[in-house]
């Protein structure tokens, strides 16, 4: 079986055009996204394949896997993903900071002149109501990579035992989760029969 | 005074031992912060997450941001939102370095592909979550489909920076 091949590099090749874009692209996210990095995905993925077409879909989505069972900030560890794809290690640098800058910005504003911004409760209303778009945004990303899911008995079964344990067993580390997810993939290769291997053994 | 690497080693070890995303790390920044170290008070740390999730960006370095800054100024700020962000930055550069050869070797293509559904569940767990601790009333859960219905029938042609603000003016209207 020819081994599919996802994860696509133009690292060494960006123009400095393309990494200035990879700043700004994921500074204008971090900028307007509130709600922490899943509120983000949606936007990344809008921008990155559906916009500049830098990303198939199953190479974001593989980004994001990763992204996620990876330690650290999500949409950290998506920046730098992505920034390195498509611009190098400038490129990676560049797109941390986009997405940071503005989290330590509004941050040492806050701080230094609305110390009391929390107990607005404009403020609170108006962050109430972000959420339900945000919950929307991230139900989308949620709907569409169940689409793609390659749904087998195998991967329903991991997916609703996953649910599961996050539902009702508290405090557990999705690190866990992942490590079992991870293994149950393994297992299922070692089991599966290997074309080329047995073909050569044939002849 | 606490020092600058203390600082950032407290952010460091959390940022390199985190699974999960930012939310995963206030439990654990509360028992190192509050409760191992005493450098924060329980009702601060409080306030400091309360601020992280209403402010733009990931909550981890809005919240890394405020602690340095609380304890050592500007300086100190930099400090621990570079301690945060630096662990991820470097697996993940080691990552990509080598990810070519992700999807070409067997057994790392097939542990990719096992964790999947997992990644499902796990993003499916962080929308209830997130609705359950943020939205107040009943009918915020219909608006939310209703927007989800919106991206799904109008796709691209829908700008999503706009829908948020949309939501938001709409809380600012409807919840009381």
């Amino acid at each position: 079986m020819e081994p599919k091949k996802l994860i696509t590099y133009t690292a060494g090749h960006a123009s400095v055009r393309k990494q200035l874009l990879l700043f700004w692209i994921f500074f204008i996210i971090g900028t307007f996204t509130i709600g922490g990095g899943y509120a983000m995905i949606l936007m990344m993925k809008r921008y990155l394949v559906e916009q500049y077409h830098w990303l198939k879909d199953e190479e974001f989505y593989d980004m994001l896997a990763i992204s996620q069972v990876t330690p650290g900030p999500i949409a950290v560890n998506m920046a730098t993903f992505v920034g390195y794809t498509q611009g190098g290690v400038l490129g990676s640098v560049l797109a941390t900071l986009g997405v940071s800058i503005p989290a330590v910005a509004v941050i040492i504003v806050i701080a230094l002149f609305f110390p009391d911004f929390k107990d607005n409760v404009w403020v609170q209303r108006f962050f109430a109501g972000v959420i339900v778009g945000v919950v929307a945004q991230i139900a989308t990303i949620v709907l569409d990579l169940g689409k793609r899911q390659k749904w087998t008995i195998v991967s329903a079964v991991v997916c609703a035992a996953a649910l599961g344990i996050l539902f009702f067993v508290h405090q557990v580390s999705p690190i866990w989760l992942i490590l079992g997810g991870g293994l149950v993939g393994i297992t299922i290769e070692v089991f599966k029969p290997h074309k080329p291997a047995a073909a050569k053994r044939a002849s | 005074m606490i020092s600058f690497l203390a600082l950032f080693g407290v952010f460091f070890k959390i940022g390199m031992f985190t699974f999960g995303g930012g939310q995963a790390m206030i439990p654990l920044l509360q028992k190192d912060l509050v409760v191992n170290l005493a450098w924060v008070p329980m009702k601060e740390f409080l306030d400091f997450v309360a601020i992280s999730e209403i402010t733009p960006g990931p909550v981890a370095i809005n919240m890394a941001t405020f602690v340095g800054y609380k304890l050592r100024g500007l300086t100190g700020a930099l400090v621990t939102s570079l301690g945060v962000i630096l662990p991820s930055f470097i697996i993940i550069l080691i990552i990509a370095t080598v990810a070519h050869t992700f999807r070409t070797n067997r057994w790392v293509s097939a542990f990719l592909d096992g964790l999947k559904p997992v990644v499902l569940a796990l993003l499916t767990y962080a929308v209830f979550t997130i609705a359950k601790g943020g939205i107040p009333a009943w009918w915020g859960y219909i608006a939310s489909l209703g927007i989800l219905l919106l991206i799904l029938k109008y796709g691209k042609k829908l700008n999503l920076f706009l829908v948020l603000l949309a939501a938001g003016g709409l809380g600012l209207l409807m919840f009381r």
